[in-house]
């Protein structure tokens, strides 16, 4: 049978990138602190060293957990050249050729990142060059082996590649595949991982995408393993393509399972953003039984699925504004049109089953009915760019396929095309977005890695902004004029993707929120939290409250706050920090609080406005946008929820 | 759907195109008059245990005999369309195929440097030259206070008076949630956190004074440097697994070029009397 997949439509040339402009910036005075307050806010005389003792994370570091490589089957059609060893060197800070020929940096170094690389199709090598007897015992192949052991490895190689096009090569190093050992990209992934990773500095870690895609509905997970070579080496990926592998998310979680009984090791998965799975990513009803999902299938998605990447270059997945017509919000970088080839136009029934909210909501359903929730998962954006370069800053932006690497055409060029369902996706519509903000106390695999297990992390559009979200019992009002925001939140609640359970008497849930711009970034329009809870004839509810703000602004008698405004110039792709404010704080109380049913909590940071990578685009390669093109952005992050349980 | 619409589908030519071809294929080729061996489909005992053994290595058990029969199927399903698609010649022009031919090259091409073991001079004088990506980073410990916007030099100097004469530093200045006090970090991270420029800065002043202002991405600050450490560059033995690895690393890069180079000599490049037109 012959099928057709989505035709993709690329164009691309190479061009210049202009360098990076300075942004604006302007602090503003959110008020001092006095030795009074002080006092209020720390009990008993502090310590003189307030770091001394302790052992909670006291910054965030950033990541991207989603990126592919040229070992990517697709990335490499696309024409990426760059390896998983470019990757981290790009990653870690330094300056690279693109495959599309062209310098790139990053305006700072990231904390860590996983290249997770399709696992299906990753190519076999043969391994030429690893001195084995029978082959070294060729003379020619003896004096090739001695060339490479004496330093001259590149003249060997060639003299080997070219004797091979002579048809001389001897007959012992004539490698078929069940002639010789291989050895495979995965072997190469992992090494290229363990030489870049530096612990205290930056971390490396070892991963892949399983990319379960039937039918064009992405199911994609990423793999994320806590270990090092040594136990990751002692398996090969998981697969999709039969008879090694399966499209089912159940036989990716027996592998994990198979993989950690084996070796002792520890690995999670990250779900894909939903948005292009046309609504099978958190199923009530398993699309590959038509059955609901049952006991099984919830504890051991909660299980495995610790984190859910809210939002990448292929769209944001928090929430979409026909769940959540009362959020004024949620209308950020949607992609809905169908699913990830195009080939199945989105019907609005889908997006219940695909958004992250609503997906948070449901589970609480699913608790009530099964007695877990499978949908109890952490927040963390990532780029899944198929460049090898993890660069989702607005004004530094290198696309998301090879093509769309920084060009005059990419502002009109189109990205995905479909004839038959008469979908057409334009490059402008790809994201800058985003980071995964993980709260771990030291930069190695073990610790960023514990930290998503315990789902302390949030996701962010691109900027660096650091955000706290604590939840307790006790938190009041003086606790918001701390400059340790970590200090009481650790000691009097929870951390982001923690749990509150059995409401004391007469309490309800408190929350300590902060949130500190990005040091080279926009200032924050305002602090949300969103709230989600089932209530007593099992029916789910969310509201969104504003908590903090910048500027002098007051809700209106609809309970809203008025629009922070703008600054953005559009033409000159500028913005200034001379609205909102560079630090919020806070301590907010559930106001509806009802002990008896379950919830969730989880913070929502918004930026001012700023220009989107097209308003940098425009400005800097003269292009003309095409009409309805985003001109600016909303940058913002989710923090991974806190729950709420009545049951002890 | 209007007829006309079917008419110039390109699914509609993808499958005329498609039929014509296994129409040409089986005129020219009836399968009555193909060579016997090119219908038989021989799984050799090595590939079967590879195929065994990539079960194994996946599900970290031997395969049971259905799995077996199963894994045996889908081979003889794969290997059968694959010959039918190398002679209907479906890896011509294929962007996918080419590209992994390509990185396969390029790998054989770079593999060598995996296994060169340079001596030790040579380790050494890499070593040296590159001193800068092994040392460990220099490191500061400091105080700091926010300056409120628009702070007047006379007031910033009675503040470092204060300060100089033992006031808490915690009490005075803007309220942030920059810390107040940061211990051994290095002069990256500082600047992770407060903005390009300032971890350099800081590094920079005289040892335990309030000095300033300092500015970052959020203000003006006064800072007290306690410490600073100085870059260090550990001994070539403690760091011998790295230097290697980078050693190897740059050499697979060099042959990777040299193999280009090389390459293109073997070719000559002949090109259509063909200017594409720059963009205005």
């Amino acid at each position: 049978m012959i099928k057709t997949s989505a035709l993709l439509i690329i164009t691309g040339l190479v061009s210049l990138v202009s360098a990076l402009p300075a942004a604006a910036q302007e602090t503003t005075d959110i008020g001092s602190l006095d030795s009074a307050k002080a006092g209020k806010a720390f009990s008993g005389k502090p310590l003189y060293s307030p770091y001394a003792g302790r052992n909670f994370p006291t910054r965030p570091l950033f990541g991207d957990t989603h990126l592919h490589t040229g070992a990517s089957f697709d990335a490499g059609a696309f024409g990426a050249r760059l390896t998983p060893r470019d990757a981290y060197r790009f990653a870690s800070g330094e300056e690279i050729m693109a495959s599309s020929g062209q310098p790139a940096k990053l305006s700072r170094p990231l904390d860590f990142l996983v290249v997770a690389d399709h696992s299906d199709n990753m190519g076999m090598f043969p391994d030429l060059f690893a001195g084995k007897p029978d082959v070294i015992a060729d003379p020619q192949a003896r004096t090739w082996y001695d060339m490479i052991k004496s330093g001259q490895g590149a003249k060997a190689a060639l003299e080997i590649i070219f004797s091979f096009g002579k048809g001389t090569l001897p007959k012992s190093m004539i490698y078929g595949p069940d002639t010789r050992p291989y050895k495979n990209a995965w072997q190469d992934t992992i090494e290229a991982a363990e030489e870049y990773n530096e612990p205290g500095r930056f971390t490396a870690f070892i991963g892949y995408e399983w990319t379960s895609n039937t039918a064009g509905n992405n199911l994609h997970r990423n793999v994320v393993f806590r270990d090092n070579a040594d136990k990751a080496d002692q398996v090969v990926p998981f697969t999709t393509l039969k008879p090694l592998g399966s499209d089912n998310p159940r036989d990716l979680w027996k592998w994990m399972q198979a993989y950690e009984d084996k070796t002792g090791g520890s690995v999670l998965a990250i779900a894909h953003n939903g948005n292009l799975s046309n609504g099978i990513m958190f199923p009530m009803i398993e699309s590959f039984t038509g059955k609901p999902v049952d006991k099984d299938y919830v504890e051991e998605r909660a299980k495995w699925e610790r984190l859910y990447e809210t939002t990448q270059t292929k769209g944001t997945g928090e929430a979409h504004p026909f769940l959540s017509p009362n959020d004024e919000f949620a209308d950020f970088e949607i992609w809905d049109f169908g699913n990830l080839d195009a080939s199945v136009v989105k019907k609005p029934e889908m997006l219940e089953f695909e958004y992250a909210r609503s997906a948070l909501k449901n589970g609480l359903k699913l608790e009530a009915q099964l007695g877990t929730n499978p949908y109890k998962f952490g927040m963390v954006g990532s780029s899944d760019a198929h460049t090898g370069l993890a660069a989702m800053e607005e004004e530094n932006f290198f696309g998301k396929t090879t093509p769309q690497e920084p060009s005059a055409e990419r502002l009109t060029a189109t990205f995905v095309k479909d004839s038959k369902t008469g979908i057409t996706v334009m490059d402008w519509e790809v994201g800058a977005s985003g980071y995964a903000a993980v709260w771990a106390t030291d930069n190695t695999r073990e610790s960023i890695w514990d930290a998503m297990q315990r789902k302390e992390t949030y996701a962010t559009t691109g900027p660096r902004m650091a955000v706290r979200f604590f939840g307790g019992w006790d938190f009041e009002p003086a606790d918001a004029e701390t400059r340790n925001p970590g200090e009481i939140g650790y000691s009097k609640g929870v951390p982001m993707g923690g749990d509150l359970r059995a409401a004391p008497e007469g309490k309800v849930p408190s929350f300590l929120v902060a949130a500190l711009r990005d040091p080279i970034g926009a200032n924050l329009d305002r602090y949300q939290i969103v709230k989600g809870w089932l209530d007593d004839k099992g029916q789910t509810h969310e509201q969104v409250y504003d908590v903090a703000w910048g500027g002098d602004r007051k809700p209106g008698a609809d309970g809203k706050l008025p629009p922070i405004g703008s600054t953005v110039d559009i033409e000159n792709a500028t913005w200034t920090n001379t609205i909102g404010a560079p630090e919020l704080i806070a301590v907010w109380k559930d106001p509806s609080f009802d002990p008896r049913q379950k919830a969730f909590y989880y913070g929502r940071v918004i930026e001012i406005p700023t220009p989107r990578w097209t308003a940098y685009d425009a400005k800097r390669f003269g292009t003309k946008p095409l009409e309805g093109t985003r001109m600016t952005v909303t940058e913002r992050a989710y923090t991974s929820p806190i729950w709420y349980d009545p049951a002890k | 759907m209007k007829f006309r619409a079917i008419l110039y589908s390109p699914l509609l030519h993808f499958f005329v195109l498609g039929g014509l071809v296994f129409i040409l294929y089986n005129f020219k080729n009836p399968p009555s008059d193909r060579p016997p061996g090119e219908s038989v489909l021989r799984l050799t005992e090595a590939n079967a245990r590879k195929l065994a053994d990539g079960f194994a290595a996946t599900f970290q058990r031997p395969p049971t005999q259905e799995e077996y029969r199963n894994l045996v199927k889908e081979w003889v399903i794969e290997e059968a369309s694959v010959r039918e698609a190398l002679a209907l010649g479906f890896d011509n022009g294929d962007t996918v195929i080419r590209n992994r031919l390509r990185s396969k090259m390029e790998f054989l091409a770079e593999a060598p440097a995996a296994a060169m073991m340079p001596d030790d001079a040579t380790l050494e004088a890499f070593y040296k030259a590159n001193a800068g990506r092994f040392a460990s980073p220099d490191q500061v410990s400091f105080e700091q206070i926010l300056l409120p916007p628009g702070a007047k030099a006379n007031d910033i100097e009675a503040l470092k008076t204060k300060l100089e004469s033992g006031a808490d530093p915690t009490t005075l200045g803007s309220g942030t949630m920059l810390p107040p006090q940061v211990e051994d970090m290095s002069t990256a991270t500082v600047e992770k956190m407060f903005g390009s420029g300032f971890g350099v800065a800081v590094a920079a002043l005289p040892i335990r004074r309030w000095s300033g202002p300092v500015s970052s991405g959020y203000g003006a600050h006064l800072v007290r440097l306690a410490v600073r450490r100085e870059e260090v560059l550990p001994p070539l033995d403690k760091v011998r697994d790295r230097v290697l690895a980078e050693w190897r690393a740059d050499e697979a890069r060099q042959m990777r070029e040299e193999y280009n180079q090389r390459l293109l000599k073997r070719y000559t490049v002949e090109l259509p009397d063909f200017e594409a037109k720059g963009q205005p």
